[in-house]
């Protein structure tokens, strides 16, 4: 059965990030609620979450957040950790379904309503897109659930594996390009597969990983991804990312002999 | 079958003929219809086709070798998720001519939004003894056939909240408001809400009827309809750069804005309803309302 949660309004979301953006952590955490006057409900497709759950949801964060050094500063490994945990936590407890999931006003009323504290220590200062899910794919919580959501395998021992394979910024780039290639957990996952085992000693992993997306880009009009199975969609991304390696050596290579070294 | 030129040569539509798809409710097959407008993301879908696939004749058209192997693939696409999956695949190697079934079972919790199947014919693997012209690459796109299916519950494609509106900044004697992004390139999901007004009962039990409305609920819905749907033109109209021709992503709030505007205004100009807005705002009023068909069902 899929979960409905309460959803925050934008111009309550608005209204609290300008009251929020001001206000030190135990502010913030004096500020935290499990209901919001004016949090509505979606009318149907699943049961809604009670106080009780979202009380233990927010217990799970702040547990999570307290690992990576809440509410103290952090380092970057600590918050890329606590990222990975999370976005775990997230996809296999909240039974969000993705058209729900889709919705920013869920996600705003996590980190406004529940989690505010959280959220403004995991990005101190946010812009609004942190908070209120004008964006989903920058959302503090948001984009963490629809990380875990396209690499998920229910089949793999560890089904949330793949999550570490990509830092933020690489998967940023997946993400980025999800009409073509972002909205295929099957596509992204054997992505992920390639990349994990991919030799590419000599150049830059954020060059390579752009240059083979845009192959990737260039390839989908007249080739369908998801109808080759794993080990056949696997062998034509390795020729693509393999690709890449070779002309951005033979490009780097060139540059240095331009520059005479 | 697709028009999009291809790198290679694809077979000719004699190759590859699909039925209609059908879909299967309580083991009873029927036709497909456009739209399923009681459907819910707590509502799989099952799917039949059946597609005859005479592979000499692909082989001949495409100068493939017999020794190719090919696939026969449905793709699902959900603008309400965001989300694209495989929902069935069969191999086909060999010669003659092959009947193949489809029997695909969709998890409406994927789903939502304009939900499109597409049957196509692939390569399954790289091919490289070919003759000139023949597909190479695994995944190469040999033939397509695409069904789009709106799935039009209330839930996925229209996002409803009842709400006190006494503790709302809107009206506290309003009916209903649409909210609705300024931001046209959002998804719809996440961009578009209807919020009832809790203290309006009777409108309330009509969306909650929706499904099987009363005489009644029929006039409340026709009229919210109305009104929606106007609130959602004048709000495209009132954005200078939303156009017919905007590049909006196929989920994105803008995206509906301009398949609504083309349903009900199918002849008329993005330009020329803006300047009937401005020049004759009531008339224009009236003419979204016979657009819709008011209180033609109630």
């Amino acid at each position: 059965m899929s979960r409905l949660y309460p959803r925050l309004l934008p111009w309550h979301a608005k209204a609290l990030h300008n009251e929020y953006r001001d206000l030190d952590l135990p502010e913030l955490t004096l500020r935290h609620d499990v209901t919001h006057l004016s949090a509505v409900f979606v009318a149907t497709g699943g049961d809604r979450v009670g106080s009780a759950e979202l009380t233990a949801l927010r217990t799970k964060v702040v547990g999570l957040a307290t690992e990576a050094g809440y509410p103290g500063a952090s380092d970057q490994a600590a918050r890329a950790s606590f990222d990975l945990a999370l976005a775990e936590m997230l996809h296999s407890e909240m039974g969000l379904v993705p058209a729900e999931a889709a919705s920013g006003d869920v996600w705003a009323f996590l980190s406004l309503v529940l989690l505010p504290d959280v959220a403004y220590w995991r990005y101190p200062a946010p812009g609004p897109d942190r908070v209120q899910a004008s964006d989903i794919t920058r959302h503090v919580f948001g984009r963490l659930w629809w990380r875990a959501h396209l690499v998920h395998d229910p089949s793999e021992q560890d089904p949330y594996a793949a999550l570490a394979i990509l830092g933020e910024a690489a998967f940023d780039q997946i993400y980025a390009r999800r009409k073509a290639l972002g909205g295929s957990p099957y596509l992204v996952k054997a992505i992920l597969r390639v990349w994990g085992g991919l030799e590419r000693s000599g150049v830059s992993e954020r060059e390579v990983l752009r240059d083979f997306l845009k192959r990737l880009l260039r390839l989908a009009p007249f080739m369908c991804f998801e109808a080759m199975e794993d080990s056949q969609l696997d062998a034509e991304l390795v020729r693509a990312a393999h690709d890449s390696v070779l002309a951005l050596r033979e490009k780097k290579r060139r540059e240095l002999e331009m520059a005479g070294v | 079958m697709s028009r999009r030129a291809l790198p290679y040569r694809t077979p000719g539509d004699e190759a590859v003929k699909a039925q209609q798809w059908m879909l299967v409710v309580d083991g009873e097959s029927v036709d497909l219809p456009e739209a399923l407008p009681d459907w819910d993301y707590q509502m799989s879908l099952r799917l039949r086709n059946e597609v005859h696939v005479d592979l000499d004749a692909v082989y001949s058209s495409t100068g493939l070798s017999p020794e190719a192997r090919l696939s026969l693939v449905v793709v699902w696409t959900a603008t309400g998720s965001g989300l694209r999956g495989t929902a069935q695949r069969a191999s086909l190697s060999g010669g003659g001519a092959h009947n193949v079934v489809l029997d695909i079972e969709l998890s409406g919790t994927q789903l939502g939004g304009l939900l499109t199947l597409d049957t196509q014919l692939v390569l399954a693997e790289a091919q490289e003894t070919g003759s000139i012209a023949a597909p190479r690459r695994g995944g190469s796109v040999l033939w397509t056939n695409k069904r789009a299916l709106h799935l039009q519950g209330d839930a996925p494609q229209f996002p409803i909240a009842v709400v006190d509106f006494a503790s709302t900044p809107l009206p506290a004697d309003a009916a209903w408001h649409v909210q609705l992004s300024e931001e046209l390139n959002t998804a719809t999901m996440g961009a578009l809400l209807l919020l009832v007004n809790e203290q309006k009962k009777a409108v309330v039990a009509a969306f909650q009827n929706a499904a099987s409305p009363r005489a009644i609920d029929k006039v409340y819905l026709s009229a919210a309809y109305a009104d929606i749907a106007r609130t959602m033109i004048e709000h495209a109209i009132a954005d200078p750069d939303f156009s017919e021709e905007s590049d909006y992503a196929e989920d994105s709030l803008g995206a509906t804005l301009q398949n609504l505007l083309s349903n009900l205004f199918p002849h008329t100009s993005v330009q020329h309803l803006r300047r009937r807005r401005d020049q004759a705002p009531s008339l224009f009023a009236s003419e979204i309302q016979a657009a819709v068909s008011i209180f033609e069902e109630a």
